[in-house]
């Protein structure tokens, strides 16, 4: 099930509704919480139920088992077999043919031709994020950061919590495991923001990135007879496309979340507005970035130790934060792309200059900060590229066509006329994240102090564009991870 | 909880009537769709099923049939809807005798695609659910398919709404605006000019086998089943204007006369119309290259009506 599907509008209310007749009873609340998610991930697939029942048995029964095991060595087998049977599953569905195919195409590069096929393996829908989110699980049992669990039902509430199961937030089980044991009263202010975080992340989704990416789409497919200019062009449709659809999704997973009286981390925070990369990296998919953080990066060493230590471990971290999002050298290459803009403010220790959001309490940007905020933002742009084509050479096809004279030339692409108003509406867009840009969401606080009636006419606004601009339906890009 | 409920219901309620009316909009206008839905729901005693694509649905007025007909070909009406709309029909038309179908250029190479947005209509109108449609879709047309809908309300392209359609669904007005060959004040050389362009954009693909043999196999079911139950199925192959005869593909076309040649000889009871290149059937005949207009409807439908008459 998709959140900007009918199918969701009408299970939503339906799991609302039950939920809060059981507000007395924080056990029944769960269980509800384990069979809504369950329906919304079987109504996917069903077939791969199994594969989140089997990480929450095994995470589940480790983690009992770490807190009764006093020998380091056998809690250590315990955590690795937990990361076995967690990657392994991940490594096989997503990585499997990958892997196949480059070991198949290093031995055809010698001469031998192997001829065989790769498997035909349907990737399950957000394996990435719930893998992610039980292994924090066992490492901080392990890590005696947080007690386990003797509850199987809220275990199994945390690991297929429905609003964040298929595209997160990635949760740390310190944050949300904890929640699931409190008693949860149904409250009208935080319903109401959980209601506005979701319109908001629909028309992100519907209005901005679906509608970009008719464009983005149409641009990077025909990228070979496309001028310079209409190659940036389909760069900066994709680069709004991308964002629109995964912090819209993170939205309305937050704002989902809320109406049953959860709170889950902020995944995006105005990125776009960085004025350098590692401020980028603070502000995109938080949850990805902390996590990788937390259990790689420092575990590594960090930012300890000498230099080429320092090089190694943001390579690391970058890289395999590439290879993530999917199983292509063009996720690699963006990865990489990005440890090597991350590097010099890091070798610098430049890398923690902008904490705050830019012209925090200020009306507009001073001109340094707009100025930095152009070049993150353009190369950002640039790192796109890699992570939009089908394959390196199309990356690299499509960056070189961008500067040859053409690049002065009036974009041409299907429907140019028509993307006039969706690019006015991205424009207003950008203008609502600049005004919100000091809120938990861009409109967490607009029109909250207008009349009733300017406030939901605000709303009804959003609403009509969401359903006047429906394009064609895109998949969550984020889906695929 | 009272205030959030008081609040929701307040919010909601004009979203609510607004999709009411979207709903009116989508399923109250006669169109030719739903005419032919309810022509056929209301009524059980039709002798005569046309099945097919827009090229029957142009073809064949039920009007000039002296037996009961009901003509439920439309555009880009496939072999696997004619089978769905054959089948659940069967059981209602007791007095079914005969079922004609469309065997033309396209007919066998075209299969719909799963997201195909009139499956939703089919659901809606005929209650057939070939592609796991949600249950809701059974309940609202625009729900079923906003994009076209809005699409139409952005243009404001009410066209097909003013048709004038017959009790049979069928549009007995030449509708101007999409009649091609009018545009063209049926001049011979530009048609034969710009007819190319148009094979090339809609007709030209790649010769599959799989959409040939998925269809072979249905067609051939629908006319066992027709054997079966003593009905007699008839092919038409609906003319074509000569500027798109000449362009047609041979190996297509040769596979699908083979397969017209081997079922007559299987099937006894089977009838073929071909009419394909018949010489009654001129330039002002047609609305475009494969669609007749009004005045060529007339003479199909004429045609038909005399090979149903000497049936016995």
């Amino acid at each position: 099930m998709i959140f900007n599907s009918i199918d969701f509008a009408i299970f939503l209310p339906i799991v609302f509704i039950i939920y809060w007749i059981f507000k007395n009873s924080l056990k029944k609340q769960n269980l509800i919480i384990v069979i809504a998610s369950y329906v919304f991930y079987g109504w996917w697939d069903w077939r791969f139920l199994s594969l989140i029942f089997l990480s929450s048995i095994v995470d589940f029964s480790i983690g009992l088992k770490l807190k009764k095991e006093n020998s380091e060595i056998n809690r250590k087998a315990l955590l690795w077999t937990s990361i076995a049977i967690n990657l392994g599953a991940l490594g096989f569905f997503k990585y499997y043919n990958f892997f196949f195919d480059n070991f198949v195409h290093i031995f055809s590069f010698f001469g031998n031709d192997i001829s065989v096929n790769s498997l035909n393996i349907i990737l399950p829908v957000g394996i990435s994020f719930y893998t992610f989110q039980t292994l924090s699980y066992t490492i901080d049992v392990y890590k005696r950061r947080l007690e386990p669990t003797k509850d199987f039902i809220t275990f199994s509430a945390f690991v297929s919590f429905f609003p964040q199961l298929v595209a997160g937030p990635i949760e740390r089980a310190t944050h949300l495991l904890p929640q699931f044991y409190k008693e949860r009263s149904f409250e009208y202010n935080l319903t109401v923001d959980g209601l506005r975080q979701i319109l908001w992340g629909l028309f992100k989704k519907i209005v901005i990135a679906d509608n970009c990416a008719e464009y983005a789409n149409w641009i990077f497919n025909h990228s070979d007879h496309a001028s310079g200019s209409t190659l940036i062009l389909g760069a900066l449709f994709f680069t709004f496309q991308i964002y629109g659809d995964f912090s819209g999704y993170s939205d309305i997973a937050i704002g989902t979340s809320r109406l049953f009286g959860f709170d889950l981390m902020k995944n995006f925070a105005f990125p776009y507005f960085s004025r350098d990369i590692a401020e980028f990296w603070r502000r995109w998919h938080i949850s990805l970035s902390t996590w990788f953080r937390d259990y790689l990066y420092i575990p590594l060493g960090g930012s300890k130790g000498g230099t080429l230590n320092k090089v190694k471990n943001t390579f690391i971290i970058f890289i395999v934060s590439g290879f993530w999002h999917g199983a292509n050298w063009t996720f690699i290459a963006w990865g990489a792309l990005n440890a090597i803009y991350f590097l010099p403010l890091l070798l610098r220790n430049k890398n923690r200059r902008h904490i705050e959001i830019v012209a925090y309490n200020k009306s507009l940007p001073s001109f340094k900060d707009l100025f930095n905020i152009g070049i993150t933002f353009s190369l950002t742009v640039f790192a796109w590229v890699f992570f939009r084509a089908e394959n390196i050479n199309h990356a690299f096809n499509y960056i070189s066509s961008i500067f040859s004279k053409s690049i002065l030339s009036i974009p041409k692409y299907s429907g140019a006329h028509s993307s006039i108003i969706i690019v006015i509406i991205t424009i207003a867009f950008i203008i609502i994240e600049w005004i919100g840009r000091n809120e938990e969401f861009a409109i967490a606080n607009l029109g909250t102090k207008w009349n009733r009636f300017f406030r939901w006419l605000f709303y009804y606004i959003l609403i009509f564009c969401i359903f006047y601009f429906t394009g064609k339906e895109q998949e969550f890009i984020y889906f695929q991870f | 909880m009272k205030r959030f409920i008081l609040h929701t219901t307040l919010f909601l309620t004009p979203i609510i009537l607004i999709f009411i009316l979207l709903e009116l909009y989508a399923c109250l206008p006669e169109t030719t769709f739903n005419q032919k839905a309810n022509y056929i729901n209301k009524r059980n005693d039709f002798s005569t099923l046309i099945l097919g694509s827009s090229h029957n649905q142009k073809a064949f007025n039920p009007e000039y049939i002296d037996k009961k007909a009901v003509n439920l070909a439309f555009g880009f009406q496939d072999y696997e809807l004619d089978s769905a709309l054959f089948n659940k029909y069967l059981s209602k038309l007791k007095r079914l005798k005969y079922l004609v179908l469309e065997i033309d250029y396209h007919s066998l190479e075209y299969c719909n695609h799963p997201e195909y947005f009139r499956y939703g209509w089919y659901y809606y109108y005929h209650n057939i659910n070939l592609t796991n449609l949600p249950l809701y879709y059974r309940f609202s047309l625009y729900i079923s398919s906003p994009n076209f809908f809005n699409k139409k309300i952005k243009k404001q392209k009410l066209a097909i709404f003013n048709q004038h359609i017959n009790k049979y669904g069928f549009i007995t007005s030449n509708n101007f605006k999409t009649e091609y060959f009018s545009k063209k004040r049926y001049d011979l050389e530009k048609i034969v000019k710009s007819a190319k362009k148009r094979f090339e954009k809609k007709h030209i693909s790649e010769i599959s086998t799989d959409n040939f043999t998925k269809n072979s196999q249905i067609l051939e079911k629908i006319i066992e089943t027709c054997v079966e139950k003593n009905i007699i199925p008839i092919l038409v192959s609906t003319p074509l204007h000569k500027s798109f005869y000449v362009l047609k593909n041979k190996k297509k076309d040769l596979r699908r006369k083979e397969l017209i040649n081997k079922l007559l000889l299987k099937y006894n009871s089977l009838k073929y119309l071909d009419l394909e290149n018949d010489s009654r059937f001129n330039t002002p005949d047609f609305s475009d290259e494969d669609h007749l207009n009004v005045t060529g409807s007339i003479k199909t439908t004429s045609i038909l009506n005399k090979t149903l008459n000497t049936i016995p």
